[in-house]
């Protein structure tokens, strides 16, 4: 087997590959996928939409813990300052004297029992007198420290203390010399002097409690715009961090007070506030300063380049160790007074749930859309159930296993209306499949699938079954190759190689029945795709073409024959014609030597030499007519022997001969075919009559050449003869010619032989042969034969 | 009856060939007269021409076989000797149906041909001897009135019912006057009886 065809071959069935996608598979994965994408984009824009909502409400949270810092720190200060404004309108009012000192210590005190906050509350002025009422431990709750008028610069002076009980009532009494507090120093004192108006004192630790606190001072102004005294309340703020402890306690985060220097005012640890603080140095730490990282972290860096500039609310976020706060700044507004609020918070206060809940979430929708998934699955597989049952049933359809109306069922519309177009198309490809089983069953002419690669007959019909005398599984087994003979396998190689190049296979040949006789097959042959163009089978038609081959075989034999006829009747028709003409001149030889013998005798005495020599003359003539008359007899002899032929199969195969040569020049040669009786005579003389008459009317209509040129044989049956005529529309026959004579022509290369020899033939064979003028142009020569009644003899 | 020599007529369109012929043959002392075609011959030699014609098969013009064909019509009494260059059987056969003595293929033997001559000489006097008989029982005939002509006819015709009242019957007249017609008859023509009647003119029927 030829290599390279068969790579052809394999390479034709190699498709490329294409990507095919499983309608189940694109069925599950967008219903999950679908789903899982539904779910985790709700999931995600509500926890996106939720955290900014909590960031919100974080920052609300917080704006609100300030309001209410706000409001605790303004319920801290506010009755203070109410209660020393009160104090300096008495005073001013001389309701209260403030010289009084009896009068102020019990005022201050209903001062110090209505506002619990209050540390301490005193009146001091430029002579250096001082009264201050204050808490205390013991031995009562209240102190009180007069300080008398002393010039201003002693270092020690005298002082009275009294403490008291709630009720005023007087516990104990003590007084010193060496008292070294000076009023007239202090911050509250020189700021009040120096502003004439309210004032409020940086928040520092007081000296007495080491609590932080902060001094609001006033002065009391006489009529003349003078300050008298100056009235100073020390507010102790410990209780504000308490409070921040308080309302923060539960929270991860703080809420701080803050000066505009960023001094920490209230912890909730109060300690931090406390701590670092001494006798000299009674300043509040700054919250870059207090340990306590996250606020350090939140405020620090505000409070290093201060506070001030803060309004509004100011939002910050931060992170410290992993964990996201949030912070605010606030400012209080009191007047004469520019505290802030800080607070700050983990953000895990507001959004830890919704954390939490988000990887629950996360979780959830993960599960679901597990969940989802294997429902999407089941839901995809429900749904394609039909689907794949309706491709099972359309594959058996296909096949054939049951008929379209038994499947093609689908629960839905789409398939089912599917169904019926291909349940039609199948009806349709059946009836025609079964159409073409009929016609390749049924037809008149051998037909074959043949495997093109291997040339297997794959299904063969009864037709070609019955040219190669095989039943059909025997010849279903074989190969072309096996039908043919050895010396033609080439056949075979040259069939698959025209097929696989898609060309149609043509080709005449002899194969090899069963019975191992030959026969003439004609093979046509094309080859049959499949959808993929991946060669399936070749179909054949096989004709046994042995009857037209024989009949090709018998006008060639009959050609062969005919040219040694010819070469006879030609050499015949010579010798009859050189007989004729020197038979003449031998005549005349022979009687004039006859004369001269005479006249030699008359003479007398003849000389007997030339006797002799007119003796030789005479037998030499007769011997150059008896080798003329030899040669006309052997010619005679071979006009061959005569026999019952079918005349109108010598017609045809002559016809087959000619042919050729008729259509070189455009001529249609046309027999019109009639039943004829059998004839008598040599079937080869009449054949080369035949011959004779049509190349005449072919030279003729050459000669002349017109449209249509055109020879008509015709036969007529009569009682005894049959009568062939051959007619042609060529331009006739000149006058200036004498028929059937020899070596008299009407052609310029032509030797006059053969009208004179077909007359010798017909003549011959018993028949007559004359031209026979028409109305028409052209010539129609005619000749008879006999009838025979015996039957055809075989040859 | 005459004492003109036979004479040997010669056609033939090959001039060489007559001539060697002509001369062969009066060599041996034979009067002969030869033609290039078959008309001449016709315009030159008189129906009562004597001795025998050596013809010659295909001519251009008339041919031989035609020539002998105007010759039978003409009553001719020269015997025919045809001689042919390329004379088949098919042409000796019908040459010598239409009377012909003989056929020879060229080139032949002079001396066939010499006792052919001589032959057809013979021939050719007995048939001029038959041809003066016909011409002399017809002119006998001649002087038959029409009624004897009728009763002649009659008596040639029916051999078997010869008698006077058959033939009268015959001819609607009576047995007497066919007697009367009869013995006419038999003086006219020279017979006594009516045996001799029928010899004479039976043949010529």
């Amino acid at each position: 087997m030829d290599t390279t065809a068969q790579q052809e071959f394999r390479r034709d069935q190699a498709e490329p590959a294409r990507r095919r996608k499983s309608l189940r598979a694109t069925l599950a994965l967008c219903l999950g996928g679908l789903q899982f994408v539904a779910i985790l984009s709700v999931t995600l824009s509500s926890f996106v939409s939720s955290e900014n909502a909590l960031l919100r409400q974080s920052r609300n949270s917080l704006n609100e813990v300030s309001v209410n810092v706000i409001s605790q720190v303004k319920s801290f200060l506010n009755p203070a300052r109410q209660a020393l404004d009160a104090t300096r309108r008495l005073a001013e009012n001389d309701v209260l004297d403030i010289n009084d000192t009896a009068a102020l210590e019990s005022h201050f005190f209903q001062q110090l029992q209505v506002a619990p906050q209050l540390a301490g509350i005193y009146l001091a002025d430029d002579t250096g007198r001082f009264v201050y009422v204050m808490r205390s431990e013991e031995p009562g709750r209240y102190r009180t420290k007069v300080i008398p008028p002393f010039p201003f610069g002693s270092t020690e002076h005298p002082a009275d203390y009294q403490w008291r009980n709630d009720r005023f009532t007087l516990l104990e009494t003590s007084d010193t010399l060496t008292d070294t507090y000076e009023a007239r120093s202090r911050p509250w004192f020189r700021m009040v002097t120096e502003a004439k108006a309210p004032i409020w004192t940086q928040p520092y630790i007081f000296y007495t409690t080491r609590q932080p606190g902060i001094t609001y001072g006033v002065p009391v102004l006489d009529e003349a715009g003078g300050i008298r005294a100056i009235l100073g309340v020390d507010i102790q703020i410990d209780a504000l961090s308490g409070f921040l402890l308080d309302i923060w306690s539960e929270r991860r985060g703080a809420a701080l007070v803050l000066n505009e220097d960023g001094a920490v005012l209230a912890h909730p640890t109060l300690v931090l506030i406390q701590q670092g603080a001494d006798f000299d140095n009674l300043e509040l730490p700054r919250v870059n300063e207090i340990d306590d990282p996250l606020a350090r972290k939140a405020f620090g860096t505000g409070s290093q380049t201060g506070m001030a500039g803060v309004a509004g609310p100011v939002h910050t976020d931060f992170e410290l160790n992993g964990q996201d706060y949030v912070a605010m700044l606030i400012e209080v507004s009191e007047p004469g007074l520019r505290w802030l609020i800080g607070l700050y918070a983990a953000e895990d206060n507001f959004i830890g749930e919704i954390k939490k809940s988000r990887v629950q979430g996360i979780w959830i929708a993960f599960s679901i859309a597990i969940l989802t998934g294997a429902i999407g699955l089941a839901l995809a597989d429900r749904i394609y159930a039909p689907v794949r049952s309706f491709a099972s049933q359309t594959r058996r359809v296909s096949s054939g296993e049951i008929t379209p109306e038994e499947g093609l069922r689908s629960p839905y519309r789409e398939l089912e209306d599917t169904g019926a177009a291909l349940a039609q198309e199948v009806r349709q490809r059946q009836r025609f499949e079964t159409a073409y089983g009929r016609t390749f069953d049924l037809a008149s002419r051998g037909m074959a699938q043949i495997a093109p690669d291997t040339g297997r007959f794959l299904r063969v019909n009864e037709q070609l079954c019955d040219i190669m005398g095989y039943p059909p599984d025997a010849l279903e087994k074989m190969t072309l190759a096996e039908t043919l003979p050895e010396d033609g396998q080439q056949i075979a190689v040259k069939f698959r190689e025209t097929l696989l190049q898609d060309s149609e296979f043509i080709a005449e040949n002899q194969f090899i029945r069963r019975d191992g006789s030959t026969i003439w097959l004609r093979v046509n042959a094309i080859l049959i795709r499949d959808e993929n163009g991946v060669p399936d089978h070749a179909v054949a038609i096989i004709d046994d073409v042995s009857d037209r081959k024989q009949a090709e075989d018998e006008a060639s034999r009959l050609s062969r024959d005919l040219s040694h006829v010819a070469r006879v009747n030609l050499m015949g028709e010579m010798a009859s014609g050189l007989a004729h003409e020197l038979n003449q001149p031998l005549s005349a030889i022979s009687y004039n030597v006859d004369a001269a013998k005479i006249t030699l005798e008359e003479i007398g005495d003849p000389d007997p030499e030339l006797t002799q020599i007119l003796s030789d003359i005479d037998r030499q003539s007769r011997r150059a007519g008896d080798i003329i008359r030899a040669l006309r007899d052997v010619v005679r002899k071979d006009r061959g022997r005569q026999s019952p032929f079918e005349l109108g199969g010598l017609i045809r195969q002559t016809v087959i001969l000619m042919e050729a040569e008729a259509r070189e020049h455009d001529i249609t040669l046309v027999y019109h075919k009639s039943d004829l009786p059998l004839v008598t005579g040599n079937r080869t003389q009449i054949a080369q009559v035949l011959v004779n008459l049509l190349r005449n009317a072919i030279d003729a209509l050459t000669r002349d050449p017109g449209d249509g040129g055109q020879i008509t044989i015709s036969t007529q049956v009569t009682e005894a003869q049959v009568e062939v005529r051959v007619a042609d529309n060529g331009p006739g026959v000149s006058d200036d010619v004498t028929l059937f004579n020899t070596f008299d022509t009407q052609k310029s290369d032509g030797m006059g032989l053969g009208l004179s020899i077909c007359r010798t033939i017909v003549k011959a064979n018993g028949g007559t042969i004359w031209h026979e003028p028409t109305d028409a142009s052209g010539a129609c020569f005619c000749f008879t034969l006999h009838r025979s009644d015996r039957p055809e003899e075989d040859a | 009856m005459t004492s003109d020599p036979l004479t040997v007529f010669i056609v033939d369109d090959d001039d060489d060939v007559r001539i060697a012929l002509s001369r062969s043959l009066s060599k041996r002392g034979m009067q002969v007269e030869g033609f290039g075609d078959a008309q001449a011959f016709l315009d030159g030699v008189g129906e009562d021409a004597r001795g025998c014609l050596i013809l010659d098969y295909g001519m251009p013009g008339m041919d031989g076989l035609e020539l002998q064909d105007h010759l039978v019509r003409q009553d001719s009494t020269l015997p025919i000797i045809f001689v042919s260059g390329h004379g088949g059987i098919p042409e000796s056969v019908r040459a010598t149906k239409a009377g012909a003595i003989d056929f020879l293929e060229k080139p032949f033997d002079l001396s066939v041909l010499i006792e052919r001559i001589e032959a057809a000489m013979d021939i050719g006097s007995q048939l001029r001897a038959a041809k003066a008989h016909r011409q002399e029982l017809a002119e006998k005939r001649s002087l038959l009135t029409e009624r004897e002509e009728q009763v002649l006819q009659h008596i040639l015709t029916h051999p078997a019912r010869t008698s006077s009242k058959e033939i009268a019957s015959e001819l609607g007249i009576s047995p007497r006057t066919v007697e009367i017609h009869r013995g006419r008859i038999q003086q006219k023509v020279g017979v006594k009886t009516m045996i001799e009647l029928y010899e004479l003119f039976g043949p010529m029927q």
